[in-house]
């Protein structure tokens, strides 16, 4: 025993003389590769981003000739994430230029790996003015200075409702009427009571918890100094009108994107359902394909800037392409055409501005009854107001939201929330911060 | 079958018994049932009150909409090459390397066996991520022999390997081969190899299973669909959040995933539980 | 001559092995240590790791959630096991010496749940557990008792869920184990306890436990490699509760799908490294302890 006791003290020493196996990545600015020289770039996105890219491909293609663009689906953002994380940590198999969710952009803040396009010759900044703001500095650096992704699309977010069930309970149904009628929190949850009392399994809404959440989905957790910012006014009232859903029995508490939650989408027995514009495509899509004409959308209560999900382009370091890839980045998500025309295909929203001004957003979708959908979220990506974004974002929201589940299901205090929520949260990324408040050093 | 307690429990106790019996097995069999009859049905009429009891006809409509969802079929042959490719390198290599631990000395044999009786007792987890660089640096992300090739290192197969031929095969076989002068590099092969049949069969079994329903590993090297097995395909099934999830239409993955194992471990039990058990009845 | 054949008996051995100790070298031992020199460093850049020596370690006990996910993997582990040992040996004793006909049918019928896909299983489980229209709450429901959210509320129902699933897997296994220790207890041994007048409770503690006595610690080491790091049925289950998929309070965070969270979503390798080492450490202890124990029993 005691001669494999030092086998493996031995053999454990070894091992991590050969860590890391992590070795060092290669140098910024390195493997630019030239537009004039046929290049082969490797893509990698989620579903449907390839239904996305073949939309626009033609366009791009008459463009740069040379360029052709190898598309590789992961099955899902995780997937793709993890796929990611691997081929740069073994430096093999790195794709030219690859999607990033926005849950997963902190960690590329944080740790690195992707090539800052501020730098000459990309000059990604001269775009800045023609990106919704919040977009813009999700994918800059702390310091300003440095951008690692460039913006996709984003999730501006509104209620979904179902124009039925609000005529049942004897209100108007069109958006300007609904807008008005859920101008506060307060008459959201006294719509909600009446609409409940229409029958047994009917709920107001989904799960009360997404109230509080998309307050804070993937931003306001901290300041731009990394102090936690969470106690304050705001909070106290998100919370407390979720607990009221949650009390008086309005919300269905059914878990997001599970079977009941689909089945309750699609036969009625929910009536809203906070999301973002994505989410229209996926309810026309396929949750609740037969319901044509039966949802419409008005803004958030009371704070109508609201965002969730989105997604950049990046290009890896260790891409060999930069150049080209740079170019393929720009065409897709630059270009007013190419991102209407994606919007068209896959409804990913352009968080590109001036991609706004097209016809296009002031026609009328059928299966939200023609209502101006486009205008809409267009709007409310550009309302007032701000909200931070830092690279702790991530850690902070999982242990936010486990934090708000236990709040809503035990019936805890506000006070006893917040500070749960604090410490949860310090908790969660204390590794990240300490690292991160060294790089700001 | 010992019946020497059993006849002093008499006719009534042992009625109260089998009553006992089928209970449980009823609690045994029901998940199966339900799985069966979910994927007959369509997602709306599974969540209807009262739920359906029996089986549906929309079973063909299902069908339809899974192989909209995950080419099946090519998850299942994917599945079916990995489990018997591993399965049969797993069988030479063991089997070879048990013989050698069983039959002969040499220098560094008691080391190395017990770095092998080590890394049995470590959980897979501890590997994870160093293995998780290695198949980046071969290549091997997303392709399935990242499945195959590891999966034939198996510590416990050559372990159990060494014990079965230690136990059941005498050494003077060994002799004799060489008196018949047999080369000393085929005596395994000639001589050995075919009394093992029973052990091979056992250990097959086991590995076949354990590749077959394996999901973590696949999980993490497998990233497209066309190479997903099996469990990736089903877990796909389930939370894919581009198509939905439609209970009818993942029972029914679940069913036909699970449907081949259960034709083959119902027509012959007896090898499977023998395979299955095989660490614990020799130690 | 003696020497000459010993040699070329060793370059015989030594190609025999080969095959397998190049791929287990590669594939098993080469990871295992090399996660072990991992847990000792921090990820500073995707490139660069720095060593922070025993950092990592010393931060488990103050980290809430490895605390969680340690004791909920343990209280999954003890209650399942509380189930499944004494469970299976019960039934194996039922089926052994209890009936006359139809062990066999049993036996495989209660084994059936091993060689199942344990996604399949979870996915099955899923449905059954589903709040609105599960059927087990629709059933609930038609009785007059209130639905239950399995797992939402407090989370007091994930453990329970997937301990069930453990025990509907894993009870033939053990049972079939038990009932091979069984049919190898010579009958005799009974016949003459019989005819001192012993009844079916002295036979039961008397011989049959004493005789099993190394059966039990095989199955108690297999339980804890096995058990502790239970993965499949919680993520699969609690995939739809958020990106570290626990389930409310946490109630189903266990300590390999914790690990994998740190790992793929947060990029802590070198902690996630120093929770497995952990986990190890805690195996290797357990397994040394029951096999003590079963010493301990032989000599007295």
């Amino acid at each position: 025993m005691k001669r494999m006791l030092r086998l493996i003290v031995l053999a454990a020493l070894f091992a991590s003389a050969v860590n890391p196996v992590w070795s060092a990545g290669s140098a910024e600015d390195e493997g630019l590769g030239s537009l004039q020289e046929p290049a082969a770039l490797t893509f990698w996105g989620w579903p449907t981003a390839d239904a996305a890219v073949a939309a626009v491909i033609d366009g791009f293609k008459a463009r740069y000739p040379k360029i052709s663009v190898d598309v590789v689906m992961k099955t899902g953002t995780n997937e793709l994430r993890d796929a990611l994380t691997t081929a740069m940590a073994a430096h093999s198999g790195v794709p030219d230029v690859t999607m990033i969710e926005i849950k997963d952009i902190d960690k590329f803040m944080i740790y690195g790996g992707l090539q800052d396009i501020g730098r000459k010759p990309f000059n990604a900044g001269q775009y800045e003015k023609d990106f919704v703001p919040y977009k813009w500095k999700q994918c800059t650096t702390l310091d300003g200075e440095g951008i690692l992704a460039f913006p996709w699309d984003i999730g501006p977010s509104s209620v979904f409702y179902r124009r039925d069930l609000l005529e049942k309970a004897g209100y108007p149904s069109d958006p300007e009427s609904v807008a008005e009628l859920l101008s506060t929190w307060d008459d959201f949850i006294e719509v909600g009571r009446k609409v409940c009392a229409l029958g047994d399994k009917i709920w107001w809404t989904d799960n009360a918890a997404q109230i509080p959440y998309i307050y804070y989905s993937h931003k306001n957790f901290f300041t731009e100094d990394l102090e936690l910012n969470i106690e304050n006014p705001k909070t106290r009232q998100v919370l407390e009108v979720a607990a009221t859903l949650r009390h008086e029995g309005l919300d269905a508490q059914m878990g997001l994107w599970t079977e009941e939650w689909y089945q309750g989408l699609a036969n009625g027995s929910v009536a809203t359902t906070i999301m973002g514009c994505w989410f229209g495509g996926f309810l026309k899509g396929w949750i609740a394909a037969d319901s044509k004409g039966e949802w419409g959308i008005v803004p958030i209560p009371e704070d109508p800037l609201q965002n969730y999900g989105g997604s950049f382009l990046a290009i890896p370091q260790e891409s060999k392409n930069k150049l080209a890839a740079w170019a393929f980045i720009e065409y897709i998500c630059a270009d007013a055409d190419a991102q209407n025309t994606i919007l068209k295909t896959v409804d990913w929203f352009p968080a590109y501005i001036p991609a706004y001004s097209d016809a296009l957003y002031d026609e009328g979708d059928p299966y939200f009854g023609g209502q101006k959908t486009r205008r809409v979220w267009a709007d409310i990506a550009q309302s007032q107001g701000a909200f931070v974004t830092t690279a702790l974002d991530a850690g902070a929201e999982a242990a936010f939201t486990a934090e708000l589940a236990k709040f809503l299901d035990q019936d805890l205090s506000i006070d006893k929330t917040i500070s749960n929520m604090e410490s949860a949260i310090e908790n969660q990324v204390a590794e990240e911060k300490e690292l991160l408040l060294e790089i700001m050093k | 079958m010992s019946t020497t307690i059993a006849s002093g429990i008499g006719k009534p106790g042992r009625a109260v018994i089998h009553i006992l019996l089928a209970i449980l097995g009823i609690l045994f069999v029901f998940p199966f049932y339900w799985m069966f009859l979910q994927s007959t049905h369509t997602s709306l009429e599974i969540l209807k009150t009262p739920p359906p009891l029996f089986f549906g006809r929309s079973l063909v409509e299902n069908y339809l909409a899974m192989m909209d969802v995950i080419p099946f079929w090519r998850s299942f042959c994917n599945s079916l090459f990995v489990s018997l490719t591993t399965t049969a390198f797993s069988l030479l290599f063991c089997s070879m390397g048990g013989f050698a631990f069983a039959m002969y000395s040499f220098p560094g044999k008691e080391i190395l066996f017990n770095i092998l009786l080590l890394t049995m007792m470590l959980p897979w987890i501890v590997s994870l991520i160093p293995w998780f660089i290695i198949m980046s640096r071969l290549g091997w992300i997303d392709k399935l022999i990242a499945l195959i090739i590891p999966g034939a290192a198996n510590a416990f197969g050559i372990f159990w390997m060494r014990q079965y031929i230690g136990g059941h095969v005498p050494k003077d076989l060994l002799f004799a081969a060489r008196i018949d002068g047999c080369p000393e590099g085929l005596i395994f092969f000639r001589v050995f190899l075919p009394l093992l049949t029973p052990a091979l069969g056992a250990l097959g079994i086991l590995n076949f299973l354990n590749s077959w329903n394996n999901f973590f590993f696949p999980m993490v090297v497998l990233q497209t669909k066309e190479k997903f097995t099996i469990p990736l395909a089903l877990r796909y099934l389930n939370a894919d959040p581009y198509k939905g999830m439609d209970f009818g239409v993942t029972m029914l993955g679940a069913s036909m995933a699970v449907i081949p194992i259960l034709i083959v471990f119902w027509a012959a039990s007896r090898q499977f539980i023998s395979g299955l058990t095989t660490g614990a009845l020799k130690e | 001559m003696a020497s000459i054949t010993k040699r070329r008996e060793c370059s015989i051995a030594y190609l025999y092995i080969l095959p397998f100790f190049l791929l287990f070298f590669i594939f098993g031992v080469f990871p295992i240590f090399n996660s072990l020199g991992l847990s000792f460093t921090r990820q500073i850049t995707i490139g660069t790791t720095k060593f922070v020596g025993l950092r990592n370690y010393a931060r488990l006990f103050s980290d809430e959630l490895f605390v969680k996910a340690l004791t909920n993997t343990l209280i999954i582990w003890l209650t399942a096991h509380a189930v499944v040992i004494p469970g299976s040996f019960l039934l194996a004793f039922a089926l052994h010496h209890m009936i006359e006909k139809g062990s066999g049918f049993y036996r495989t019928l209660f084994f059936t749940p091993v060689v199942t896909s344990s996604v399949a299983i979870s996915l099955v489980f899923l449905t059954i557990f589903g709040k609105q229209f599960g059927i087990l709450n629709q059933f609930l429901n038609s009785l007059g008792i209130p639905i239950i959210d399995w797992f939402g509320g407090r989370g007091q129902y994930i453990k329970p869920i997937i301990v069930t699933i453990f025990v509907w897997k894993w009870l033939g296994y053990d049972m079939v184990i038990f009932l091979a220790g069984m049919q190898g207890i010579d009958p005799t041994y009974y016949e003459c306890a019989r005819v001192e007048g012993a009844g079916v409770g002295t036979l039961l503690t008397k011989i049959t436990i004493p005789l099993l006595k190394p059966i039990i610690v095989f199955i108690l080491i297999m339980s804890f490699i096995g058990g502790l790091q239970i993965f499949d049925e919680p993520y699969i289950l609690l995939s739809k509760t958020g990106e570290m998929g626990a389930g409310t309070n946490y109630a189903g965070l266990v300590l390999s799908r914790y690990l994998y969270y740190l790992a793929f979503s947060r990029w802590n390798f070198g902690y996630a490294s120093s929770i497995a080492y952990f986990l190890v450490a805690f195996i290797v202890a357990l397994s040394a302890l029951s096999k003590r124990l079963m010493k301990e029993d032989k000599s007295a």
